[in-house]
């Protein structure tokens, strides 16, 4: 997962403004979930990828990557729409009985299946062209926008970058232990992982004092008040995204 | 002796479970100065320096800064943490915003200054330090220098009058060391008092002006860096050695090769000088 935040940060797409690209993609997202077509989700899918692929330049095989992460659950969920437990076959395409009962797919239930799957696929694609062009920091600033609670923006702020800070030490720790044979066998990897775990514990623990010290002894009082650097409208992105959506509103 | 900045008079001070960190230690440090403070790990550096911005309250004894009693009251505090400030040793600590911009922008934000005058400070501190390149980048992707002074530069946001590194070159190359030494000079020329803790005894040596040497949560000895690192005793004591271009200039004189000159040598070059 974390290979991918370099590309968040690389990306064409990264000194748009945040505003922008947090409106697109709710936008085209709330469009695809109303319009009750599934061309209207293909086509919204082919956009997103396209935008990420050509606009903002990111690998293909990173886009394509990041769309199977869901496909598991989808696939499961899906399935549990097209299969029908029923005692008449009247209506299905393919079924096995079972006992007095008949397990299979009807017309209806595998168009709904399918439907569904777009639908989400093109709601999943629209979440990613945010996560994938714009930085967290820029999306909690939009959430600051928005009004959202300090409380919860703060909270934000902090895990991700102790997110990375975590990975760092466990990171350091799994490797001063496999370097002495810590995870050669079974046994010696579960007693290994063990300590990895309680040792990363009580050092997050200290970490976060140091942190409060640390703002402390700089003027933290009660909010982490910061400044961004200047986020600038631009029109020519701006339009660009207005006719995307103009446009899948007029297909639709 | 010059205008004392800050003050300690018999300050006291245990943490929680019981460790003595501070022990009945009184020391006056000179405005203006580079000051340098030596001293093995747990001597309590850190842990005088945090009784200095009102961090720790100390148990029994007196913080004084410029000659006014610290008294803990919120406005004081503010003004104190203002114009002391602290570089921690790790900047993984200090850093708290994955966005080097923000993180810059705490400190005087805290200040209450206007939007106009923090941006410019900022841009100012940032291309001091070297790290205006770095605005854009995630924290996570900077190496352990580039955070040091990106940490740096968030403390120097805020204009402080006194300010205090913990080993600010530990771990850093020597181009990158000798940067930030430099930084702090510039620094210390507007009259403001830069402390530096540190382990590299020969560029303390060459670098500060007054030298305290802490021991177990005490001051074991302080003054003019020749003076306090000749000293024998003391120096033992704290587990140091003597720098080394002192410690050719001393055995120079010492063979008549060379006459107890004015100036001590204090850099490599010096030495060279007279050799």
């Amino acid at each position: 997962m974390f290979y991918v935040d370099q590309y968040v940060y690389t990306n064409q797409l990264r000194k748009i403004h945040p505003l922008e690209k947090f409106l697109f993609s709710i936008i085209t997202m709330i469009i695809g979930l109303v319009v009750n077509n599934p061309a209207i989700n293909v086509l919204i899918i082919v956009l997103m990828l396209g935008v990420l692929i050509f606009w903002a330049r990111i690998p293909v095989f990173v886009v394509f990557k990041m769309m199977m992460i869901p496909a598991g659950f989808l696939a499961l969920g899906v399935i549990t729409i097209a299969v029908n437990f029923t005692t008449d076959t009247n209506e299905m395409v393919l079924f096995i009985p079972i006992g007095g009962y008949y397990l299979g797919f009807t017309i209806q239930s595998m168009f709904l299946a399918l439907t569904t799957l777009l639908r989400s696929l093109s709601s999943v694609s629209c979440l990613f062209f945010l996560a994938l062009t714009t930085p967290m920091l820029d999306i909690i600033y939009v959430l600051q926008i928005f009004r959202t609670p300090a409380i919860i923006t703060e909270l934000m702020l902090l895990i991700y970058r102790f997110i990375f800070i975590f990975m760092e030490t466990a990171f350091n720790i799994y490797t001063a232990q496999s370097s002495r044979w810590g995870y050669s066998n079974f046994r010696g990897s579960i007693n290994s992982f063990g300590i990895l775990f309680a040792n990363l514990w009580g050092k997050s623990f200290i970490k976060s004092q140091e942190l409060f010290i640390s703002l402390l002894s700089r003027g933290y009082e009660k909010e982490l008040k910061v400044i961004n650097q200047n986020y600038y409208f631009s029109f020519g992105s701006f339009f660009i995204f207005v006719i995307i959506d103009i446009f899948i509103l007029i297909a639709a | 002796m010059s205008e004392i900045i800050l003050e300690a008079r018999n300050i006291d001070f245990s943490y929680m479970d019981g460790t003595k960190a501070i022990n009945n230690l009184s020391i006056r440090i000179p405005k203006g100065k580079k000051v340098a403070v030596l001293g093995n790990n747990g001597a309590g550096k850190t842990t005088l320096f945090l009784h200095f911005n009102g961090v720790h309250r100390p148990q029994k004894g007196e913080i004084l800064y410029k000659g006014e009693l610290v008294n803990y009251k919120k406005n004081q505090l503010r003004e104190l943490r203002k114009n002391i400030g602290i570089v921690f040793q790790d900047p993984d600590n200090q850093l708290f915003s994955a966005s080097v911009y923000q993180d810059v922008s705490f400190g005087p934000n805290n200040l209450g200054w206007g939007e106009e005058k923090i941006r410019n400070k900022i841009e100012e501190v940032m291309k001091q330090t070297g790290t205006w390149e770095l605005r854009d980048k995630p924290t996570h992707a900077l190496s352990h220098g580039q955070k040091k002074r990106v940490a740096i530069a968030g403390v120097l946001a805020m204009e402080p009058e006194v300010i205090f590194l913990d080993e600010p070159t530990a771990g850093l190359d020597p181009m990158y060391s000798n940067n930030i030494m430099q930084l702090l000079d510039e620094f210390n020329q507007g009259e403001r008092t830069v402390i530096v803790s540190s382990h590299n005894i020969d560029e303390v040596y060459a670098w500060a002006d007054y030298v305290l040497i802490m021991h177990s949560g005490q001051i074991i000895s302080e003054g003019v860096p020749e003076d306090v690192f000749r000293n024998q005793e003391t120096i033992q004591k704290a587990n140091l050695i003597k720098p080394w271009v002192l410690e050719i200039y001393d055995y120079l004189v010492e063979k008549n090769r060379s006459g107890p000159g004015i100036v001590i040598p204090k850099t490599r070059e010096d030495i060279m000088k007279i050799l």
